[in-house]
């Protein structure tokens, strides 16, 4: 069942995070937000259990507390590839509801990473794969890039590492993200040929070691040209989604992949600056593999595609970027039916500008309403989880006081407005998994603007009747609060 | 990740609270801000670039909150380091790349693209305008990471404030109230 799931994913990589896949994890996420607390690290975790680490494991035991962090935030099937990159977690969910929670572990697995005490410094990239195992391939052509496109394709080795040997012990993808430079372009071995890599397992790892420091693009160019005719054929197949055929091929496919590479590893290693200096006859296996210590990634130029170094790089550096975007498209609401780029910039700028209006906003508010700042945590959070409970059941009316008529027409009118437009679609969605009953009751997000606004303007102009300080500040507040 | 937040964000206000006497709703706003701020980018304890340049710009407002905020040596390094100088660079590249491209071949294709190129140059700019530290993230793909993870720690620290307005505010019974005589008296105009 392991390398059933496995396949499932691997057709998700081909199909290239195909956009119905996101537009359904869209809608059912819409309808379901519920859906995503449902503790998915249960699936994450099964098939992984004996291959993830202790780290991964309480890192997927705690994807609903990330998924309350991302509230509305809609997540889907193909970003568990990149949690993968990045958390170094198995490889795919064949539901989309998993990928969610799969979601969260990946962003949990940031952190993670960020944390993890054994994990190397990013040094500026920011983002790195604890405790996954990659191992790289035997050596491709190198191009100068950054650690994003490591977690990728370290990625891709998890999966037909995974789909070759399960259970294979986690190697610390802290081995190739050591020889990273400061810099941002940094070149970083990759697992590319994924067939390869899980066939030539015990010789690639031990090969891994291999130092190769500074070759620059011209060995990956040299390599490509090197690209010996029997290379040519596998240019289409070296593609990292048209990996995993069958065992067959792959073994067949990998034992030539490997003299190839080892063709251009020894290349590398000989001549890094001579485009000229190719050694076709290389019928050696099992050679040194690019250096996880390097920092070097290599890459294959697809078929029918220039091999000039430099465009290499370009093309690197595009899919990298674009397959940050399409993260960015998640996670900014609204964006999923943007494309290009400049379109979905101009999105993400000004949801980075509201979210930090937002934040403004709140901070006055909070300085309004509590004036003292006296915050005690539990009094608050139990405050907060009493509030929730509170607006889930409750309808009734209260006495109305008596100062309310005479506040309320101050409160300006396109002041209320603004408030509303300026908080804008954000409110409500955020609000939702926060306030679960809260939004049953009151379904237009519209009124969860009102409720704040109003509280600003009244505190409680009536008794308080919680015994927290904070309440009891209020009506400090509501004396100065009216006009 | 909330609950570390809001730990952080009360300690950071807790410095605050001797200065009860700031009494004015800017003064109060200030230091809530700048509290959540530091309380956000310490959470990723200098990993991102974002969170260190956001850190160096409250350091120079607030040195002693961010000092207290953040422990150990880390605080030190963080605060202390200088900013990068890649954003010279940038300008200069910029305009030398611009007076070479004067001289280039203008086929309609190339003029669209260029003129795509130059859009998305606009976007990215921005930015790296908004994003704190920005200026000095040397790659497209550097900010593009940076501002994924900058919006996942906006979108926490909004959910963590929104939560504690709500809570902080009166029993909901009163909200439900106010909210129908509100509405109702504004859709009567």
């Amino acid at each position: 069942c392991c390398s059933s799931s496995f396949e499932e994913m691997d057709v998700n990589e081909k199909e290239e995070f195909s956009g119905e896949k996101r537009n359904t994890s869209y809608d059912s996420a819409d309808n379901h937000p519920s859906d995503w607390r449902i503790p998915g690290s249960n699936p994450v975790s099964a098939p992984f259990g004996s291959y993830s680490t202790e780290n991964l494991i309480t890192a997927s035991c705690s994807p609903s507390q990330m998924m309350d962090s991302f509230g509305q935030t809609l997540w889907y099937d193909p970003t568990n590839l990149q949690a993968v990159g990045y958390g170094g977690f198995s490889g795919g969910h064949p539901s989309s509801s998993s990928s969610s929670c799969f979601r969260g572990n990946m962003d949990r697995s940031l952190e993670m990473g960020w944390s993890m005490p054994n994990l190397l410094p990013p040094k500026g990239n920011g983002l790195f794969l604890p405790n996954a195992s990659s191992f790289l391939p035997p050596s491709m052509a190198q191009l100068p890039a950054d650690s994003g496109f490591v977690e990728r394709a370290a990625r891709f080795s998890l999966f037909s590492d995974m789909v070759n040997q399960p259970l294979a012990k986690p190697e610390s993808v802290g081995l190739f993200l050591e020889g990273q430079c400061p810099s941002t372009e940094v070149n970083v071995g990759v697992a590319h040929n994924d067939a390869s890599t899980a066939m030539k397992g015990p010789n690639v790892r031990s090969s891994e070691q291999a130092s190769k420091p500074n070759v620059s693009e011209d060995t990956q160019s040299s390599g490509q040209k090197g690209g010996e005719t029997s290379s040519k054929g596998f240019d289409s197949k070296k593609r990292k989604r048209n990996r995993q055929n069958s065992e067959a091929d792959q073994s067949h496919k990998s034992e030539e992949e490997a003299e190839n590479n080892g063709d251009k590893k020894r290349n590398d290693e000989q001549s890094p600056n001579s485009p000229g200096n190719k050694t076709n006859s290389g019928k050696q296996q099992g050679k040194q593999t690019s250096d996880p210590k390097d920092g070097y990634i290599h890459v294959r130029a697809r078929r029918g595609q220039a091999t000039n170094s430099h465009s290499l790089a370009e093309r690197v550096r595009r899919e990298k970027i674009s397959e940050r975007m399409k993260f960015l498209q998640d996670l900014v609401p609204g964006c999923n039916k943007v494309t290009g780029k400049a379109v979905m910039l101009d999105e993400i700028i000004n949801y980075v500008q509201s979210l930090q209006r937002q934040v403004e906003f709140l901070s006055m508010k909070l300085a309004t309403v509590n004036p003292q700042m006296d915050f005690n945590l539990e009094a608050l959070l139990a405050k907060d989880v009493r509030e929730l409970q509170l607006r889930g059941g409750s309808s009734s009316a209260t006495p109305f006081p008596q100062n309310m008529p005479m506040v309320y027409p101050p409160l300006p009118h396109g002041f209320m407005q603004q408030t509303l437009s300026s908080i804008g679609r954000n409110i409500s969605s955020p609000l939702s998994p926060i306030n679960g009953g809260y939004k049953r009751q009151e379904t237009n997000g519209w009124e969860g603007d009102l409720q704040n606004v109003i509280h600003i303007n009244y505190g409680a102009g009536d008794v308080p009747s919680d015994p927290e300080a904070a309440t009891a500040s209020l009506p400090s507040s509501n004396m100065k609060v009216e006009p | 990740m909330k609950e570390e937040f809001l730990k952080k964000w009360q300690m950071g206000l807790q410095i605050y609270r001797p200065l009860i006497d700031n009494t004015s709703v800017s003064e109060r706003r200030k230091a809530i801000k700048l509290s959540a701020d530091v309380a956000m980018a310490s959470l990723r304890k200098g990993t991102t670039c974002w969170s260190r340049a956001l850190i160096q710009k409250t350091a120079t407002e607030d040195n002693f909150l961010v000092r207290q905020m953040l422990s150990g040596i880390k605080a030190e390094t963080l605060i202390n380091k200088k900013l990068p100088k890649v954003m010279c660079h940038r300008k200069i590249v910029r305009r030398s790349k611009k007076i070479l491209r004067r001289r280039q071949s203008r086929s309609a294709i190339e003029e669209v693209a260029a003129k795509a190129r130059k859009l998305v140059k606009k976007k990215t700019q921005g930015l790296r305008n908004v994003v704190p530290g920005g200026e000095f993230m040397s790659n497209d793909v550097l900010l593009i990471q940076e501002t994924l993870d900058y919006i996942v720690s906006l979108q926490t620290q909004v959910n963590v404030m929104r939560s504690i307005v709500d809570a902080a505010e009166a029993g909901s019974e009163r909200t439900a109230y106010y909210l129908g005589k509100l509405k109702f008296a504004i859709e009567d105009g």
